[in-house]
């Protein structure tokens, strides 16, 4: 997984949030959901839907690693890299 | 059945309010059965794509009250929809209440807990929750006797108590009969056509935790013999994929930000919802035709509150107007609107204000202490809110009055979602609509609102938007 896409998936983010940080400000191994940036799950669809546009696939939640996926913006990105189709 | 316009029939009474005595089943019996199934071996729920039937979700209660501590109310947070269920049966046969916390947060709990000393809380899985006895939540054993019918619970047992989250002040406590809250259930599920003869499946994407996930994804379907779903699907593919283990046919009850997620994300809905529901903020008229065209579906939105529960249901696709259910009535009486009648036991006052077309029929104009006065002319919030979604290319807006209460002139502030269109031209459209004192300053173009959890906006969120560069 290439550090571009890290990027790429940090800029989303805050872009798609509207987070009041710089997207290089996101620690890549820092939880995204309550502790670390305090997303909730509003956020989560939002997220959700800016990464189906912007990725080709859609997110599930009963994806058994749901959890990981969603464990912090490196965990997000790396499944964005197997799972994208665009 | 209230008697309307030629076309109340479609935009309020979808199919019709025939089932009699039935419906009025009442507060001076035995009691409310717990379950309205007609067959105890028809399903009462679904989960992980098994039916689960009215007899193993008795056998469930019952083992689980057997085993609830001997206090006097219980906070319910089980995550599984139909361990709620089997959790809110269960503290009906041990007379005890289940509390429905303003929210899910820990403070939010601990105050719960402090005015009930007698609370514990029930759980199904993992719990961040410290300082309350905790109840892990178990029902029967696979070989335990399935009971033959359904136990009767007094109707003027208490059997909820919903508290009201804290924007206007404290919490505050809105206790609930187990008879209201049925009566309520059969009042709404008539409105929706309902027909225990032909009972489906409930899905639902919001938690059971306040009244309108209570009333619409777990009572409704108990009342009225149909499924609940004990899995509550989160993103479109998750509503999608939950559809598919479903029997066709199943109404989903939603919100507004689900809808708007269905629609962006082309969910694919098969089978078909027979009905869609949304409740929590008013559904703007093309997302509910939109809505409509491409899930096949009717959509009908649910009014009520947190102090009255559902009340009212409007057909959003056809017209702005409300009609109540089935007995209740509004009337003006000393600058507020009263609500009474059907399952309500006093009357009550409405949070929003409305124009009262009959004492069935309403229009909502926003909520109440959203209205306006700048310079003698008066407009609510809500009405503001309303044209600015209304414009071209507006996804999504809110309206504030970022100074309130100071002597000089008040300035209403708009944050809206609108890519690829300018403040100035938003600003230009909006004129020829409103009196010029209302038009937003500023208006501030922003990527998304800050929407909390429920889908509600924090005040101050929004000034901390307003007050970025």
């Amino acid at each position: 997984m290439s550090e571009m896409l890290e990027k790429e998936v940090a800029e989303l983010i805050v872009e798609t949030l509207n987070l009041e940080i710089e997207a290089d400000a996101i620690d890549p191994q820092q939880p995204l959901f309550r502790e670390g940036l305090g997303l909730d799950s509003i956020d989560a669809l939002e997220l959700a839907m800016a990464i189906s546009k912007r990725y080709g696939f859609q997110l599930r939640s009963d994806d058994s690693d749901n959890a990981r996926i969603f464990s912090s913006l490196s965990a997000l990105a790396n499944h964005i890299a197997r799972q994208r189709t665009a | 059945m209230r008697v309307g316009t030629s076309d109340a029939a479609d935009a309020g009474t979808p199919i019709g309010e025939g089932h009699g005595g039935w419906l009025k089943a009442s507060h001076d019996g035995a009691g409310e059965p717990l379950l309205g199934h007609l067959d105890l071996a028809a399903p009462a729920a679904w989960q992980a794509g098994q039916a689960l039937s009215a007899a193993r979700l008795l056998a469930d209660a019952q083992a689980l009250a057997a085993r609830l501590p001997p206090r006097g109310a219980v906070i319910n947070l089980c995550t599984d929809r139909y361990r709620f269920a089997v959790g809110l049966l269960a503290a009906l046969l041990r007379r005890q209440v289940s509390l429905l916390p303003p929210s899910g947060s820990g403070a939010a709990l601990e105050e719960l807990a402090q005015c009930y000393p007698e609370t514990y809380c029930l759980v199904d899985g993992a719990s961040q929750v410290s300082g309350l006895p905790l109840v892990v939540w178990s029902g029967a054993a696979a070989d335990d006797p399935l009971p033959s019918s359904s136990p009767l619970i007094p109707a003027d047992q208490l059997a909820v108590i919903a508290f009201t989250s804290g924007s206007t002040g404290d919490p505050q406590p809105h206790p609930k009969c187990w008879g209201t809250l049925m009566a309520g259930a059969r009042l709404t599920g008539q409105r929706l056509g309902l027909d225990p003869q032909q009972a489906g499946a409930v899905l639902a994407t919001v938690p059971p935790q306040h009244m309108y996930g209570l009333e619409l994804s777990v009572l409704l379907p108990l009342v009225w013999g149909y499924a609940l779903c004990a899995e509550r699907p989160f993103f479109p593919a998750d509503v999608s994929a939950a559809l598919t283990t479903l029997p066709a046919g199943a109404l989903l009850v939603t919100t507004p930000f689900h809808i708007r997620a269905l629609l962006e994300e082309g969910a694919d809905m098969a089978p078909p919802p027979r009905l869609l529901l949304s409740a929590t903020a008013p559904l703007p008229s093309a997302q509910a035709q939109r809505a409509e065209q491409e899930f096949r579906a009717p959509l009908l939105e649910i009014y009520g509150s947190t102090e009255t529960g559902a009340i009212a249901t409007r057909r959003s696709a056809l017209g702005a107007q409300w009609q109540t259910l089935a007995g209740i009535t509004l009337q003006r009486r000393g600058g507020q609107v009263w609500v009474e009648g059907g399952h309500l036991e006093g009357a009550a006052t409405l949070n929003d204000e409305v124009e009262l077309i009959d004492e069935g029929e309403f229009t909502l104009l926003g909520r109440r202490g959203d209205l306006l006065n700048i310079a003698g002319k008066r407009l609510s919030l809500g009405e503001l809110t309303g044209r600015l979604l209304a414009l071209s290319g507006v996804e999504d807006a809110a309206v504030l009055v970022p100074e309130a209460g100071c002597e000089r002139v008040e300035r209403i502030a708009a944050v809206v979602v609108a890519p690829g269109r300018s403040a100035a031209e938003l600003l230009a459209e909006l004129r020829g609509q409103i009196d010029p004192v209302f038009l937003p300053r500023p208006l501030k173009l922003v990527a998304a609102l800050p929407r909390s959890a429920t889908g509600k906006l924090p005040r101050a969120a929004l000034l901390r938007l307003l007050g970025e560069p």
